[in-house]
């Protein structure tokens, strides 16, 4: 078991109680799993993990039973995560949670073929693909990146997948790829406009095992 | 480093945004504890323009950059101690700009106080002052805010659980606004869902 540094026993029994006692090796961190530690300096909380070497999201909530927000997407290799600057004399609940799923082959925009007009370009939607063959865990197909104008780009793929939580549109930056975007599952065409890339892929996401709770109490 | 996440300084090259697709919150503590009653203060709905309120979507469906556009509730005025708000906005569409999300209003003083707004593309900012807050509040992300008001004293604002902005407060009569409006450099169209929103005083 690995315990946040600085964190009560207690306090952790409490989150555990909340989040169901889950068994050993089903999201409590002890032999299986990730498992995440918190330590607290000053009003900053620094949370680490192992155990799983894949993106997480990292979440937050100030109740042992949440909410739980994200704070963030964090990619594989990191493995940290600073909080900082937080709420005086309140508990923080930290878990991470995997995010699984297929990408898409990698597109890098092309000028667009047709004349773009008006906003709505840029609403998510699912529009009707012919070529759409879902299954679990299917792999996004077809991205089509095409430049509509100066910093925009619209995205279509087509969606393969019949289990995705929903699509992480993720843009390549100095050789790596961070999510720009989260758009609900069966979309298929989203428009970006503003802090733009070139290059992008997306992937049907889902939430694997959720890591340990660890918590930290602000002064 | 690509790009810093809402209310945060990871280290490396953490990815870029926060976002939140977690369910609907239902309950949270105070922040900043010590004393605070839980309460619920009465609004009145607000719809201007092409603003239009259901229950907690709000919705500005125009991109007219001129003119009073608004979706918002707004809270009764409280004149004295102090005064917690939290909620938790996502916003579902967007191709508009520079929308105010939240405001506390100062109604016996300068009007606006404090404006939090938003920027295609994500970045949340003090309308007054231009401060950046937090990026990353793009489509499909969840964002959580607190304000804690001490009347006469300070204003501060906390973006997922870390504190963002601080402001000294005058005296009088203030209310909390939060929905969906056009800044004076901004315009629609955006919908926007807040959840989980709740009140203290002490």
């Amino acid at each position: 078991m690995a315990f946040a540094s600085g964190a009560s026993r207690a306090a952790l029994c409490l989150a555990f109680v909340a989040a169901g006692c889950a068994p050993a090796g089903a999201g409590d961190g002890s032999d299986a799993g990730i498992r995440l530690s918190a330590s607290l300096t000053g009003d900053d909380v620094t949370l680490t993990w192992k155990g799983h070497g894949g993106d997480v999201t990292v979440e937050f909530a100030t109740e042992p039973g949440g909410p739980y927000t994200i704070l963030g997407f964090v990619p594989e290799a990191v493995a940290r995560y600073e909080h900082p600057d937080l709420m005086p004399a309140t508990t923080f609940y930290y878990r991470v949670r995997p995010v699984e799923g297929p990408t898409s082959d990698v597109a890098t925009a092309v000028p667009a073929t047709d004349r773009v007009e008006g906003e709505d370009w840029l609403v998510p939607r699912s529009v009707p693909d012919e070529r759409a063959a879902p299954k679990p865990a299917g792999a996004p197909a077809n991205l089509l990146v095409e430049s509509v104008g100066p910093d925009a780009r619209r995205l279509t793929w087509t969606d393969n997948a019949s289990d995705e939580e929903g699509y992480l549109i993720e843009r390549q930056v100095d050789g790596t790829f961070e999510v720009a975007f989260v758009v609900d599952a069966n979309v298929n065409h989203v428009g970006l406009i503003g802090e733009s890339a070139d290059t992008y892929r997306v992937r049907a996401y889902r939430f694997g095992e959720t890591s340990n709770v660890v918590s930290e109490r602000t002064p | 480093m690509k790009r810093h996440l809402l209310a945060s300084s990871v280290t490396a090259a953490v990815a870029a945004l926060s976002l939140t697709l977690a369910a609907a919150p239902a309950a949270a503590a105070e922040v900043e504890p010590g004393g605070w009653t839980s309460y619920s203060p009465g609004f009145s709905v607000q719809e201007r323009g092409c603003g239009d309120v259901n229950t907690l979507t709000f919705t500005l469906t125009c991109s007219t950059a001129s003119g009073d556009q608004r979706a918002e509730r707004r809270y009764t005025t409280y004149t004295g101690g102090s005064r917690q708000f939290e909620g938790y906005f996502r916003i579902t569409s967007q191709t508009g700009t520079r929308i105010s999300l939240k405001q506390t209003f100062h109604e016996t003083g300068s009007g606006p106080f404090f404006m939090l707004a938003v920027e295609r593309g994500g970045r949340l900012y003090a309308v007054h002052g231009g401060t950046t807050l937090a990026t990353g509040a793009t489509v499909g992300t969840t964002v959580r805010v607190n304000t804690v008001h001490d009347v006469g004293g300070t204003h501060r604002t906390y973006i997922n659980g870390s504190l963002k902005h601080t402001q000294s407060s005058g005296t009088g009569g203030f209310y909390d606004k939060f929905g969906a409006y056009r800044t004076n450099s901004g315009a629609g169209p955006i919908s926007v869902v807040w959840s989980g929103i709740r009140f203290w005083r002490k």
